[in-house]
């Protein structure tokens, strides 16, 4: 009894220690990835969110100082599961994961963080271990 | 002679006023009704007494049409000879549909490829009709990718005579040498005016534009026989035309925009189409575009055939709120005074009704320039006066001040007046500020830059000249950003104060409802920024106003429809009477001999939280009390139009919701 209230502990404190555990400076998408990500958001998000991420009429900015205040400290986990719980605002959810994550590697270059070798996932715990920092 | 003289005048004076528009034969042969977009047709089977046993009759279901399901469907469909022809889906598909049973006649796919995947529009509001009376009857489109279409109405086949292969490339002819995908498009159908197709144009939006430079949105005309172009009309004058001159620093040679995105109106009797021209590049910052910018936001009558400028008004000078003209011009024939009058009337998003004569643009009643607010943005360089009617009365609030917030109680009101305290209030034509500037987050917009009215603007009855218009009261937190120059070289954009667009999270307290309605699966919005959630501005959120034209006066206004459940539910309205706050949307009216429909819904981005319900109210028309109101499977996001067929009249109306993809519904008395 007292070796498994151990293991959960220890367990507990390993989940602490991985979350968030990289940043978004980390090269944490790729360029193809962003690129893909780059035709889905013109197909599906542009005409609410503008063509370069700026806000329209129907959605808010995605790019920018306030884009990136909003979002300082979070994870791209919490964007990614926004975004599939929410977008497209007259179909929520209906765009896949691989699409979602794509979207969220195409947001983050376009604010200027670096690409890296290894695609973002598309698993909520492993997005979860990213954190947005607006400085690196 | 003298007595004859006399009895001609009083003839003159008591007869009703002229009844030239409105529908024929029971058909409804424009997007508008007819091509003077009244909304108006003369049917009156159903009426006050029956209404009450509207039944459902067929549904028409568009879910398989476009790559995913559309669920905000902006259409209203031609009836002529006993068939409906409108678009459907993302793709803007074209269908036939029998009249009386819904059953689909035919439909039309045009595969666009590229061209067709990234669209400055998804939204499709519907077609055009010609015919020639002998047979030769044409449907004509415009496709998401900006290509002019005509079809056989018979069966569908397009008519490869027509333009190149049957096709014409809008993106053609706009003074840029390349047309990116995306960048320009149409969501309103062509207008017909005789034997010439005048082509609109509208854009993605301009709240933080890439560049300073972009397309410019001409209107062109084209024989509708053989597709060739017939004139362009520069909304941007060029080098040594009339107008060019109120762009300054040589900015009408890289401005763009200056479209007419909403369905446009015609006098086929005059031969004169009437134009609705949008804001030019950057909705919220004309510092790159001083001057007057003709003919942004003006109405422009132009000759059809020829394209040449008839008269022109500018409604807004320099526009850095995005009040572009947001409504169709409404042709009505009026008399004033006993003097008769061909009058257009233009509705604006920020709730005025300019009244013209139609024939030379003259104003019916004064309109005085008065001086406005100056702005304090660098290199902004704002209009000293803006153009006031002096009749009618604006149809909705106009800036702001502590007078218009909530005031429920008066603890809400110390919440509101805390909230509000952190913006910038001013009267009509106040400017967008910079973020932060005097200690201020943004400035309160109201109307909001979406409008007091949108595209589904008024009906009119002809035979009364009395003009109904719906209208949202909503605000927006306006604010300007530094332009992040990798990603614009606007200098300035809008969104950043509290966002611009809806969306914005303004001042503490936020609590924001989930969704319309508990069974709507509408996702979060925060537009809702008052007290705990609730609006900032003062009910009525949705209203119907009536104005007699002959007069200019109002003479009634009516809400439009409950508050929805989360206000009414809401803690802090406990035992607040809340029976004339309406639903903060735009009702989408149309108008008949017999009775006013008002369907209370909306579409599902102009609007605040909370709008879109689904009833289908059924107005007295002389006093805008409810009559009847039918529950709808989901929102009308279509304006209704109305049609006999085998001596039974219709009325069908799009619907859908976030989740419930679009369809057409047709009721009928049984």
């Amino acid at each position: 009894m007292h070796r498994v209230q151990v293991c959960v502990l220890y367990f507990a404190i390993s989940c602490c220690l991985a979350a968030a555990s990289r940043s978004v400076w980390d090269g944490v998408y790729t360029k193809a990835q962003a690129s893909r990500g780059q035709a889905v958001y013109a197909e599906e998000c542009m005409k609410c969110h503008g063509e370069n991420l700026g806000g329209g009429e129907g959605g808010p900015p995605l790019a920018g100082k306030e884009f990136l205040e909003k979002w300082n400290g979070k994870t791209a986990g919490t964007l990614f599961g926004l975004m599939r719980k929410t977008m497209p605002s007259d179909d929520p959810g209906n765009l896949s994961s691989r699409q979602y994550s794509d979207l969220v590697a195409y947001m983050l270059s376009v604010n200027g963080f670096p690409a890296g070798q290894k695609e973002l996932d598309r698993e909520m715990a492993s997005l979860d271990e990213i954190k947005i920092e607006m400085k690196r | 002679m003298k007595s004859i003289l006399l009895v001609l005048s009083i003839l003159a004076v008591a007869l009703p006023v002229g009844a030239q528009h409105g529908m024929k034969n029971g058909e409804w042969r424009f997007y508008g009704g007819d091509s003077g977009t009244t909304k108006y047709s003369s049917l009156d089977q159903i009426n006050a007494a029956n209404v009450k046993d509207l039944k459902v009759v067929w549904e028409w279901k568009g879910q398989n049409f476009g790559r995913r399901p559309d669920f905000n469907w902006e259409v209203t469909p031609l009836m002529v000879g006993g068939v409906l022809y409108f678009t459907v889906g993302t793709r803007r598909d074209a269908v036939a549909v029998d009249a009386a049973t819904g059953e689909t006649l035919w439909m039309y796919r045009l595969d666009e490829g590229a061209r067709g995947t990234v669209v400055a529009r998804t939204i499709n509001r519907g077609l055009a009709y010609w015919s020639d009376g002998k047979g030769d009857d044409r449907i004509i489109m415009i496709s998401p990718g900006f290509q002019l279409i005509e079809l056989n109405a018979k069966n569908g086949h397009p008519l490869t005579a027509f333009g190149k292969d049957g096709l014409i490339d809008l993106t053609e002819g706009l003074d840029r040498a390349v047309v990116k995908p995306g960048q320009i498009g149409s969501s309103s159908p062509a207008m017909v005016v005789r034997d010439t197709v005048v082509v609109g144009a509208a854009l993605q939006a301009g709240t933080a534009p890439p560049s300073k430079t972009n397309v410019p949105g001409y209107i062109r005309g084209f024989d509708v026989r053989t597709g060739k172009k017939l004139w362009t009309f520069k909304t941007i004058p060029q080098a040594g035309e009339f107008g060019n001159q109120t762009w300054e620093d040589d900015s009408w040679k890289y401005t763009g925009n200056t479209g007419a995105w909403v369905p446009l109106a015609a006098d086929e009797e005059l031969g004169y189409v009437y134009i609705p021209v949008e804001a030019p590049t950057g909705d919220f910052y004309g510092g790159t575009r001083r001057g007057d910018n003709l003919f942004s936001d003006s109405l422009v009558c132009l000759d059809a055939r020829t394209g040449k400028r008839i008269w022109h008004y500018q409604l807004v000078h320099h526009d850095i709120w995005d009040w572009d003209i947001g409504a169709p011009p409404i042709l009505v024939d009026i008399n004033v005074g006993g003097r008769p009058i061909k009058a257009v009337a233009q509705l604006t998003k920020q709730a005025f009704t300019f009244v013209f004569d139609r024939v030379t643009g003259k104003p019916v009643w004064p309109i005085e320039e008065r001086p406005v607010p100056q702005s304090s943005t660098p290199g902004e360089k704002t209009a000293p006066t803006q153009p006031f009617p002096t009749k009618p009365a604006p149809f909705d609030r106009q800036g702001t001040s502590l007078d218009d917030l909530i005031d429920f109680t008066p603890a809400l009101k110390d919440e509101a007046i805390k909230i509000a305290s952190q913006y910038k209030m001013g009267p009509l034509y106040t400017p967008p500020i910079v973020r932060d500037t005097d200690g201020k987050l943004a400035m309160l917009l109201l109307p909001h830059h979406t409008g007091g009215v949108n595209w589904p603007g008024g009906a009119v009855d002809p035979e009364t000249g009395i003009l109904y218009v719906a209208s949202l009261t909503n605000h927006d937190a306006l604010a300007l950003s530094v332009a992040d120059p990798k990603r614009s070289d606007m200098g300035y954009v809008g969104g950043g104060g509290g966002r611009g667009g809806r969306g914005g999270v303004v001042g503490p307290n936020v609590n924001p409802p989930a969704s319309d309605d508990g069974d709507s699966v509408r996702p979060i919005q925060k537009t809702n920024t008052g007290p705990q959630g609730l609006p900032l501005i003062k009910p009525p959120w949705g209203r119907i106003t009536a104005i007699d034209l002959n007069s200019g006066d109002h003479l009634w206004v009516a809400p439009n429809g409950d508050a929805p459940d989360y206000i009414k539910n809401h803690p802090a309205m406990k035992g607040i009477d809340l029976s004339n706050a309406g639903r903060p949307s735009r009702a989408l009216l149309m108008v008949t001999k017999t009775l006013l429909f008002a369907p209370e819904g909306n579409n599902l981005w102009a609007a605040a939280a909370g709008a879109g319900g689904n009833m289908f109210r059924v107005l007295d028309k002389k006093t805008g009390k409810l009559i009847h109101q039918i529950a709808l499977p989901a929102m009308a996001t279509g304006i209704p139009m109305t049609y006999m067929v085998n001596d039974r009249q219709f009325i069908v109306v799009a619907i859908g919701a976030a989740g419930v993809p679009a369809e057409l519904i047709a009721l009928a008395l049984p």
